[in-house]
């Protein structure tokens, strides 16, 4: 009797995968081109700033996606939790031109309007405080250590729309997935939005700044890929394109379980408030 | 979460294709538990199998789906702890096989067997979740009787209209027509296939279409459900691997199919109800909610508030 697994690699994808690219000079791991290795920077870094002062007293500011959305949008999001069993999208994002269809939505635009957000977020964390100046590698904390293990020794370079893109590029992936980051990016955040420290202190663990986004999303898309897709690459190739060691990356998925809670299912309803947020934060930009 | 010092290990009960499966024993409550241990792949990292099981079984609470206690993770291993059952359906058929002669199960439990099997099967369906590895193996009784539904690891979440279905899925004997000829837009009729077939494997102890490899599979199929046609089901014609020269059969009466190999008669309902199961039209077939609608099932619904 056979147990047919879905395939691992994505021979027969239905999304169309760049052909021949397994020889593309860009990701080939001689080739130094900052294509290849996407986190290559100068040594400008937060983060080595950071282990000079191992203190963790100041809190993050832990922007949540939700808080950067336009108020009108928060509101709707909230008229939507307490009306959770309306299930007609049309309805739910309140008007029909905020209404973002997600199986037929351009994923390259999809892309932009993502950049756009995130964008926004981190910009907003690195400007609240120095983020990375309470990171430390030398923490014990051990709740802490899922958090710092998105932070490498510098800040990355690329920006985070080339990023997605040269992700999407070599390991393409639906809709879904994407607005699904959002999601996990969001109740991440609202975790350890508020976290009490064995001193009984309360800090704000984590927000998305420059130091961990890159990080955050190569994971992410690893891990979401595997639970929502039957098509998906191996880690190797993700690890490659996100520009990370594999070991770090099989390293970084644990972690990312383990924030999520090992939770990753994200129903309909929810996913539609998301895509329909973010098409309205776009459209209002 | 747990830590793993508080389970004894004690003795191994199966190797899954992904996991290593443990009796274990709770420390401090006592309780039996099935400690389930997936490696972590150097090259694949969390295997997409475990990801799947875990997420989807912490939001699956059901008295008919095995409940997943907790996640134990170290750098290389994670363990699952579920609770313990006594034995899978597959397993407690086999028990009961003589000589080389498999026996069906008596008719009541094979109904109140199917009718758990449909509840957590419903329970899946509201949540938005498709098994799609429906087989007597993934289906674990105890001694009180109570039959419920593991192994998630093909499972998937269903919803938004996105192209990235598989018609790799689901154990060949227990695979639907439609998923045979290439379907990739199949939703929750695919597990109540699996459910038809295991439910005429309850009947008479063996497995209804046997097949060796998907070719022979769909001639099983049709050799007794008949060859579908397009008045039939509308876009058969249009499957990827529909095969135009198949040789054209006329249904077999399934009840004359089933009747040799038990006892006790087959009647109209539930004839009629294992048709509803084995449509080779998926959206013909019934759901897991009318399923348990059915007047096969009257003495048990009669009596549910």
């Amino acid at each position: 009797m056979e147990l047919n697994s879905p395939p691992r690699r994505a021979t027969t994808s239905p999304i169309n995968i760049p052909t021949g690219n397994r020889r593309d000079p860009i990701l080939e791991p001689h080739s130094h081109s900052f294509k290849t290795d996407p986190f290559s920077s100068n040594n400008s870094s937060l983060v080595s700033k950071a282990s000079a002062n191992p203190s963790l007293e100041s809190p993050f500011s832990s922007k949540s996606l939700l808080d950067c959305l336009p108020v009108q949008a928060i509101k709707k999001s909230l008229e939507l939790e307490s009306n959770s069993h309306d299930l007609d999208a049309k309805t739910a994002g309140g008007n029909q031109e905020n209404v973002l269809n997600i199986a037929d939505f351009s994923t390259d635009e999809l892309i932009q309007m993502i950049s756009a957000l995130l964008n926004r977020i981190v910009t907003a964390n690195d400007e609240y405080a120095e983020i990375s100046q309470q990171v430390s590698k030398d923490n014990q904390d051990e709740l802490l250590a899922p958090i710092l293990a998105f932070y490498g020794k510098s800040v990355p370079e690329i920006s985070v729309v080339q990023y997605l893109e040269r992700i999407q590029k070599y390991c393409p992936t639906t809709n879904d997935i994407f607005l699904s980051l959002l999601v996990y990016f969001d109740r991440i955040s609202k975790k350890y939005g508020h976290f009490s420290d064995r001193n009984a202190h309360t800090k704000q663990m984590f927000g998305m700044d420059s130091g961990n986004i890159h990080r955050l999303l190569i994971t992410g898309i690893t891990i979401c890929t595997k639970f929502l897709s039957d098509f998906f690459y191996s880690n190797s190739r993700y690890a490659k394109v996100g520009g990370i060691s594999l070991q770090e990356l099989n390293h970084l998925e644990l972690q990312f379980l383990v924030l999520c809670d090992f939770k990753l299912l994200v129903s309909v309803e929810e996913m539609q408030k998301y895509a329909n947020l973010l098409y309205k934060f776009w459209n209002d930009r | 979460m747990s830590s793993s010092s508080q389970f004894k290990q004690l003795e191994k009960l199966g190797n899954g294709t992904y996991a290593t499966v443990y009796k274990g024993l709770n420390k401090t409550t006592g309780v039996y538990v099935a400690l389930k241990e997936v490696k972590l792949d150097s090259e694949e990292g969390t295997p997409s199998t475990a990801i799947r099981e875990i997420s989807l079984m912490k939001e699956l609470k059901h008295e008919n789906i095995v409940r997943l206690y907790d996640v134990i993770h170290t750098e290389n291993k994670l363990t699952l702890v579920f609770e313990f059952m006594d034995n899978d359906l597959k397993k407690y058929m086999d028990s009961r096989t003589v000589g080389n002669t498999p026996r069906g199960l008596e008719l009541n439990l094979v109904k109140y067997f199917q009718w758990q099997l449909l509840q957590g099967l419903a329970f899946c369906h509201e949540s938005k979740i498709l098994h799609r590895d429906l087989k007597p193996q993934n289906l674990l009784i105890n001694k009180k009787g109570q039959l419920k539904l593991g192994d998630f690891g093909l499972a998937r979440a269903f919803g938004i209209p996105v192209n990235t279905f598989s018609s790799e899925v689901v154990t060949l004997w227990y695979r639907a027509p439609d998923v045979l000829m290439g379907s990739r837009t199949y939703s929750t009729s695919i597990d109540i296939w699996s459910c038809g077939c295991i439910l005429a494997e309850m009947i008479t102890g063996k497995p209804l279409f046997p097949g060796t490899n998907d070719e022979e599979q769909l001639k099983l199929i049709f050799d007794i459900m008949g060859t579908p046609n397009e008045s039939l089901w509308p876009g058969v014609t249009k499957l990827p691997k529909y095969n135009p020269n198949i040789q054209q059969r006329t249904p077999r009466d399934l009840r004359q199919v089933l009747q040799p190999h038990t006892k006790e008669p087959l009647d109209g309902n539930l004839m009629d109800f294992l048709h509803g199961l084995l449509q080779l039209n998926p959206d013909m077939r019934l759901s897991a909610k009318q399923a348990l609608h059915h007047p096969w099932f009257a003495e048990y619904y009669h009596h549910t508030p």
